[in-house]
């Protein structure tokens, strides 16, 4: 790619990082992978960049990196990683014990969705997606992501550490 | 604590997960890593390419010759396209030679919608072009490598054929190919060598087109019917100003391929087609990007250019705090423009639209910001 080229991919990369690295803390829970997902999203844009750039829609190319490589990571994790016990240290900024307590909250809820729902859950109410946005992104029909979300949010609703971290 | 409903969740979320502070974009990283993986594809491919030359050695007479046109002398390039059947078989959905080296485009599925260029093979995935074309429409994307461009696309089921012009004279005809459940077409040419590109349905032509030209390739965005003059050719620059003190410009370069907008110093531009205007979301182009200030702090802005009607003189933005932005309008190509840059979450309340007597013509709500 030219100068100019690379420029622009810069701004596109600079534009879009902090959102999708939120995107995969949602997916994870961690900030370091959700760093590692994010950088290998933009690495694969960079690749194709001649046609992300023209894509009607770069953002949701991302996203489905984003999703895909977190799929992957679990593929991965059985052979690679070693699965302890104990709960994975949450990162979360500075602030009241309040919050922080509900956000642990919120993410340990969010941690014991098995990952379609997770995804749905982060896609529809945090990126504020539509279903059919969200499907295209899922890989799947717009049904079936109304289907996840709503269990995911029957889940949420009785879910014994949003309550019990609410009570901290 | 417990989520009661979809709106709570949402704000819940939006606490957990706007909180969350991202390091520094590590864009050399990433550019690192894409390189790699392009070298992998193309080292891939390369080896899927050698098999296929030895295969060709083998078996010459499986190569015909075809459908070539005579380049012009002044030009020194020969490009031709070959006629495959209306099915593509192992993916082939273009071939033909350039200086009498063989090019391909080819589909597969392990690429899903991505696409490697490569010098006289481009591979893309089988659902490279998911999206619907009308019955007699053509979409093409561009693609280049070293020095060769390529376009594919996807054409409506009465298209019959698509014509590529060359600066040396040459008309490339293609005939779709149907594969994956669309119909394909691909050429491929020298860089800088496409002009202009023709539709055909039956046996007459039904649209032509003319390419913006970027440094690398063609693009074909807007496509017009025989007479319809398209917009006139004008460049110039849309408007400039500072947001939290970063500066910014926005230059427009229309004609006939639609509007070509960059922003700031945002890097090349693609076109886009004329669009109906429509106040407040109806961008020519739009935006998210980064400013940075001469202090090296950076600043998310949103930018873009707005074509308003006719009848409308200018735009004024009300801001929630109250304040109050006029947006001056640029004629270019015959279009009343306007260039922006705002903050990237602008609260505009209103746009108020005024006419040529200064009078209130519209005034309809916000809308602005991405």
């Amino acid at each position: 790619m030219d100068a100019a080229a690379d420029a622009e991919f810069s701004d596109f990369m600079h534009g879009r990082w902090s959102q999708l690295v939120r995107l995969g803390y949602g997916l994870t829970g961690d900030r370091q992978l959700a760093e590692d997902l994010a950088q290998t999203a933009f690495a694969k844009a960079y690749a194709s960049w001649g046609r992300v750039r023209r894509a009607d829609n770069p953002d949701a190319y991302l996203r489905r990196i984003v999703v895909n490589a977190n799929s992957a990571r679990f593929r991965k994790v059985r052979v690679d990683e070693v699965l302890t016990a104990a709960v994975p240290e949450l990162v979360a900024a500075a602030d009241d014990g309040e919050c922080r307590g509900e956000r642990d909250a919120l993410m340990t809820a969010l941690m014991q969705l098995p990952s379609g729902q997770r995804a749905t859950v982060v896609l529809r109410y945090w990126l504020d997606l539509s279903e059919a946005e969200t499907a295209a992104i899922l890989g799947c029909s717009a049904g079936n992501v109304k289907s996840q979300a709503s269990r995911a949010l029957a889940k949420l609703r009785t879910c014994a550490a949003l309550v019990e971290g609410g009570a901290a | 604590m417990s989520i009661q409903d979809e709106r709570e969740l949402r704000g819940r979320l939006g606490g957990l997960l706007d909180s969350v502070e991202a390091a520094p974009a590590p864009v050399a990283s990433a550019m690192r890593r894409g390189k790699v993986i392009r070298m992998r594809r193309w080292v891939s491919a390369a080896a899927g390419v050698a098999v296929l030359a030895a295969g060709a050695v083998v078996l010459p007479g499986l190569i015909q010759g075809h459908h070539a046109v005579a380049p012009a002398a002044s030009r020194h390039y020969t490009v031709t396209v070959q006629s495959l059947g209306p099915t593509a078989k192992s993916g082939l959905v273009g071939t033909g030679t350039i200086n009498n080296k063989r090019w391909r485009v080819v589909l597969d599925t392990i690429q899903g919608d991505g696409c490697s260029p490569m010098p006289y093979v481009l591979t893309c995935g089988s659902t490279f072009y998911g999206g619907p074309v009308g019955p007699r429409e053509v979409s093409l994307n561009a693609a280049a490598a070293n020095d060769t461009q390529y376009q594919l696309g996807i054409v409506g089921p009465d298209v019959t054929r698509v014509v590529i012009r060359l600066s040396n004279g040459t008309e490339l005809s293609v005939r779709p190919v149907s594969a994956y459940g669309h119909r394909w077409v691909a050429v491929a040419a020298p860089i800088h060598a496409m002009v202009g590109a023709v539709s055909f349905v039956g046996g007459s032509e039904y649209q032509h087109s003319v390419p913006y030209v970027t440094s690398t390739y063609a693009e074909f965005v807007t496509w017009l019917r025989p007479g319809e003059p398209g917009l006139p050719r004008a460049s110039g620059l849309l408007g400039s100003g500072e947001i939290a003190s970063a500066k910014w410009r926005t230059s427009v370069d229309a004609g006939p391929w639609g509007y070509c907008v960059t922003f700031a110093n945002g890097g090349t531009c693609s076109p886009v087609a004329p669009q109906a205007p429509r106040i407040g979301k109806p961008l020519v182009f739009d935006t998210c990007t980064l400013l940075s200030t001469s202090a090296g702090k950076q600043v998310n802005a949103f930018s873009g250019v707005v074509v308003i009607p006719a009848g409308v003189k200018n735009l004024v933005l009300k801001f929630a705090d109250g304040s109050r932005l006029r947006l001056v309008a640029v004629t270019v190509g015959g279009a009343r423009t306007i260039g922006y840059g705002l903050l990237k979450r602008p609260r505009v309340v209103r746009t108020l639209e005024y006419g040529f007597a200064g009078q209130l013509v519209g005034s309809p709500p916000g809308g602005w910001g991405c």
